[in-house]
């Protein structure tokens, strides 16, 4: 059974869009701090606690440690450092905004909203089978896992910096041979389901604006452009 | 008349490059996430994932020499940066891989070496486009909090000529690198896998 959406994936793609785009312009530390905080808001709304904490956590250590890095006399060390932290501080915020994204929708929803903005097939069509593919990969890994454990073929992080061809080998290969074939089979079912000829597809999952959409999509345009007017005034 | 019209994707094509487009961010995501762990695999994010996806590609365009098929992987690969609100990098790199594609429909999808080139550029302009708005605001970022982190006039500017443009082009060339030589590697696996095998 798929999960219900919490808001209309237009809306929460807006969302996703606008606050990630946002993030990458606030540099000053106050509306940085403020970006974060919010998004994290965000995930609370959406009962996603764990999440929420342990990304501010991060970006609290990150953003203590910046406030202190005037102490490091290596003027290299100190700039290599608040580089790394910027890289950090931003793609936290894009994090946190990823997942809201999959905690408010769900793929169903998001393949509607494909159809009914009559995105082209030539894109619609790959993306979709894309998001429905990944839990059967999932499987796929978890069989191969134990596959290798058998052989006694561990499978570390490390081991794809030391043997990277050999990880190819062990991992990807065998996962692609079979998708070939799941390939052709899907492909045959799709054509005697008359998949190419079907102008007008139904919608198993039927998208309408709600009030509370329109609410949160404007409550975020304004929280954002506060901000930049916070970023960017003299 | 009939070489150009099997040249067209089909619904099944469609399919099948879903399939393989997954496979690709599942290893671009996994192998993304474990370098992230390091300080240089952070930096180097893009580079060393290039290294793997490749095989995803080369397998798909042994499967499916048609138009089209490079540009709408490399479509696929680079729409999750939307969830990242990466605007103007995932516009960047669809520019870079409708670059790459051009390469790869002149030759008629005949040529593994036209593959390999194809993949290299494509790489390294998304590599190129994808980071390049994380770069520009970088030295923006810098600037705006010289007062806190009590930077010297002198340091920032040594800041951004020494860590922000070199550290750019290093990596757009380290993907050349790494994408050559996963294309190469990828075409060997595929003729060692699946060409003897006769599934593509």
């Amino acid at each position: 059974m798929n999960k219900k959406s919490i808001l209309d994936p237009r809306i929460a793609a807006y969302i996703v869009i606008l606050f990630g785009a946002g993030a990458m312009f606030m540099n000053k530390a106050i509306t940085a701090h403020i970006f974060c905080a919010v998004a994290a808001f965000y995930l609370i709304t959406v009962k996603s606690f764990k999440t929420s904490f342990i990304s501010l956590g991060i970006y609290g250590i990150i953003a203590l440690l910046m406030a202190n890095v005037s102490k490091i006399h290596n003027t290299s060390a100190m700039l290599l450092l608040v580089s790394l932290s910027y890289f950090v501080q931003k793609l936290i915020v894009l994090f946190m905004m990823g997942s809201f994204f999959t905690h408010v929708t769900s793929i169903p929803y998001v393949v509607s909203a494909m159809q009914k903005i009559k995105a082209p097939d030539a894109l619609a069509v790959p993306l979709m089978v894309a998001l429905r593919f990944f839990p059967t990969i999932h499987e796929d890994f978890k069989s191969l896992k134990d596959s290798l454990k058998l052989r006694h073929i561990s499978i570390r992080p490390l081991s794809f910096i030391i043997h990277p061809v050999r990880m190819m080998e062990y991992l990807f290969v065998p996962i692609l041979m079979k998708s070939l074939r799941t390939s052709d089979e899907l492909s045959a079912s799709a054509m005697l389901r008359g998949f190419e000829h079907i102008k007008e597809q139904t919608l198993m999952y039927p998208l309408k604006m709600k009030l509370k959409d329109y609410f949160v999509g404007i409550v975020s345009t304004l929280i954002v452009a506060a901000l930049f007017y916070l970023q960017f005034k003299k | 008349m009939d070489s150009i019209k099997n040249e067209k994707l089909a619904a099944r094509d469609f399919i099948t490059i879903g399939i393989f487009a997954a496979i690709n961010l599942v290893i671009f995501f996994v192998v993304g996430g474990i370098a992230g762990m390091t300080l240089i695999g952070t930096v180097a994010n893009i580079p060393i994932t290039v290294f793997f996806t490749a095989i995803a590609y080369m397998l798909l365009v042994a499967k499916v020499r048609k138009r089209g098929t490079f540009l709408i992987m490399g479509i696929v690969g680079v729409l999750p940066g939307f969830m990242a609100a990466n605007v103007i990098g995932v516009a960047a790199s669809i520019a870079g891989w409708v670059i790459a594609e051009i390469v790869a429909s002149v030759n008629h999808y005949k040529s593994k070496k036209i593959f390999v080139l194809t993949y290299v550029i494509g790489c390294t302009l998304q590599s190129a486009g994808y980071t390049l708005p994380m770069y520009v605001s970088n030295a923006q970022y810098l600037i705006d909090r010289q007062e806190i982190l009590h930077l010297t006039d002198e340091a920032l500017a040594v800041y951004i000529k020494m860590f922000t443009w070199p550290m750019y082009f290093g990596m757009v060339a380290l993907t050349v690198v790494t994408s050559l030589l996963g294309a190469l590697v990828s075409i060997k696996l595929v003729k060692k896998h699946f060409e003897k095998a006769g599934v593509v």
